[in-house]
């Protein structure tokens, strides 16, 4: 059986979900493989292990680099010390924003091109055949022949609670950060890293109304759904409940249900929740796009709608 | 002093209207448009330079398989010329998409070398058709000047030639200063591109647009691109609000059976 090298590169706090991202997409495809792992972090980590969402006998090394400031060019240089000395197939990156930067600084060191939105691994004699999504969801596109190392970003297969199948210790290295960029301060954000089965999409229609916000808090409470916002309700109006938004420069997300109100269905937030299984918009304008692209769809008046499931709702059994 | 500013901008089928499409014939013929964050980057380079003055430079790249609609890529140019931009680069290559970033960054740093280094290059986040988010960072790498990702809002002191920006790389907001020469990437929030009056858009008639062609030796994996099916219900509920409550109600309770630990 081909067994693939990997070398998975995350910010720490993401390294689990990627794990599990890794080992769906490879799964995927029967595809068996060995991990090593490079976590940075900011934050100090209390304790010496790590809790493993996959199973433990297939991850290798672990290093998590500690550094002292934002500093992807210094993170850079440490990864392709461990990417020369070692024959890895394939270097998967997490999709959060910072370990994209790394990603490119490595891509434009090795000259190679980084795939994006991986769907599927696959061998092909000494060479690899690679899945990745590409035009809002829309169209795959296969890439015959990469040749090794891969430098790849995974999809998001939407992970969901974490299932502690191990631990496994980590080797802690201090990065003094020599970017030549001067931080003058950080300002953290609150972001959940993953969703449930249920999910609730807010969108600038719910900001809009007064009373939808507490009915969605309310609603996401009775469905224990998480909340996510289209870029406008996240930016532009702060929506409160919000854990991220999704969509195109945002998180990917495929749960069961994707329940979007008051989001008109751009194809910029649509391509983020493409993966769901099914798609419920509650919307009052008939002709919005997202009309076009969920599998149910409720005009109606957010509000009076809301109302009215909520009463139904309370006390009721949904299992 | 002024600021000398390139703005890296991208030609892109308008995907809004990709739904429907089965073939890559179908995306192919599909309009072209302007990728939109990058017209933010052009917002703000304008409004830079209505502030301190200087020169803003557009820079685009575009394959084979748009050759034979230059004349719909020298419009959307003179559209960007006439928001405030005052000469614009078009690269145009053999390669196709997706585009090599590697070639695309290649021809961009030849290009931006061969004059004198702008103070400042800003690019879109991301691409709508590819989102990637590379190009950006790896252009900065081969030039090797500092960049910032992402960036949200910007303060320029032209004299010392600093940048302090509020970069948002997802879960923190960083505040950075550098020397420029840099390369910045912007989120959509960072300026409004506004709309050309005629006087504008007569002007751009009369600002250059350089054509550049390149041939490389390319050899790229072979891609294929397939069709993805994803099969929607689409069925529509109006006016009666009970029916639609307890359809609404039926079908959470459909997910709720499949995955009894959901609640």
């Amino acid at each position: 059986m081909f067994t693939v090298k990997a070398l998975l590169v995350s910010k720490l706090r993401y390294l689990s979900g990627s794990l599990i991202d890794l080992s769906n997409v490879l799964g995927r495809h029967g595809i068996d493989y060995r991990v090593d792992a490079l976590a940075f972090s900011r934050r100090p980590y209390q304790g010496s292990s790590l809790d493993l969402p996959i199973d433990p006998s297939k991850v290798g090394t672990i290093d998590v680099l500690f550094s002292d400031g934002y500093c992807p060019l210094t993170i850079s240089k440490h990864l392709m010390n461990l990417v020369a000395s070692k024959g890895y197939d394939l270097i998967v990156f997490s999709r959060d924003r910072e370990c994209r930067v790394i990603a490119s600084f490595i891509a434009q060191e090795l000259g190679k091109d980084l795939i994006i939105n991986v769907v599927g691994v696959k061998k092909a004699d000494n060479k690899l055949i690679i899945e990745r999504s590409g035009f809002f969801g829309n169209f795959n596109l296969v890439i015959d022949g990469v040749e090794k190392p891969a430098l790849i970003v995974l999809e998001s297969t939407g992970s969901t609670a974490l299932k502690v199948l191990g631990k496994k210790s980590f080797n802690l290295k201090y990065v003094k950060c020599s970017d030549g960029i001067e931080i003058l301060g950080y300002r953290s954000i609150p972001i959940r890293g993953s969703v449930g089965d249920v999910v609730i999409g807010v969108g600038r229609g719910v900001c809009l109304d007064p009373k939808a916000g507490s009915l969605i808090k309310e609603l996401a409470k009775e469905l224990n759904a998480t909340v996510v916002c289209s870029r406008p309700a996240y930016i532009e109006y702060g929506f409160k409940e919000c854990s991220f938004w999704v969509g195109l420069s945002g998180m990917k997300i495929s749960p069961k249900i994707y329940v979007a109100i008051g989001i008109s269905g751009q194809v910029q937030h649509m391509v983020g929740v493409q993966g769901s299984k099914v798609v419920v918009a509650v919307n009052k304008d008939p002709e919005a796009p997202i009309c076009r692209l969920a599998d149910y769809v409720f005009i109606t008046d957010l509000t009076m709608f809301l109302s009215e499931v909520l009463k139904k709702l309370k006390g009721s059994k949904l299992s | 002093m002024s600021i000398n500013i390139a703005v890296m901008v991208k030609v892109v089928h308008d995907l809004n209207m990709v739904v429907g499409c089965k073939s890559t014939k179908c995306i192919y013929s599909l309009p072209l448009a302007i990728n939109d964050v990058d017209l933010s980057g052009l917002a703000l380079a304008c409004d830079l330079k209505n502030k301190f003055g200087g020169y803003v430079t557009i820079y685009s790249y575009i394959g084979q398989h748009l050759k034979d609609r230059l004349n719909e890529v020298e419009l959307i140019l003179r559209k960007l010329l006439a928001l405030g931009a005052d000469s614009a680069v078009l690269i145009v290559t053999n390669d196709t998409y997706p585009y090599s970033e590697s070639l695309v960054v290649k021809s961009l740093r030849n290009q931006l070398l061969n004059g004198v280094l702008p103070d400042l290059i800003i690019c879109g986040e991301a691409s709508i058709d590819s989102s990637t988010s590379q190009i950006c960072p790896r252009l900065a790498y081969a030039l090797s000047t500092p960049y910032l990702p992402y960036v949200k809002s910007l303060d320029i002191d032209v004299d010392e030639k600093v940048i302090k920006a509020e970069s948002f790389i997802g879960d923190e907001v960083i505040t950075i200063r550098v020397k420029l020469p840099a390369v910045i990437s912007v989120v959509k929030e960072i300026a409004k591109p506004k709309i050309p009056t005629l006087r504008e858009l007569i002007k751009a008639k009369r600002k250059p647009i350089h054509i550049t062609n390149i041939t490389y030796k390319i050899s790229k994996p072979l891609v294929t691109i397939k069709p993805v099916e994803v099969k929607r219900e689409g069925k529509m509920y109006r006016d009666n609000l009970d029916d639609m409550v307890l359809k609404f109600i039926e079908i959470i309770k459909g997910v709720y059976r499949e995955s009894p630990t959901s609640k």
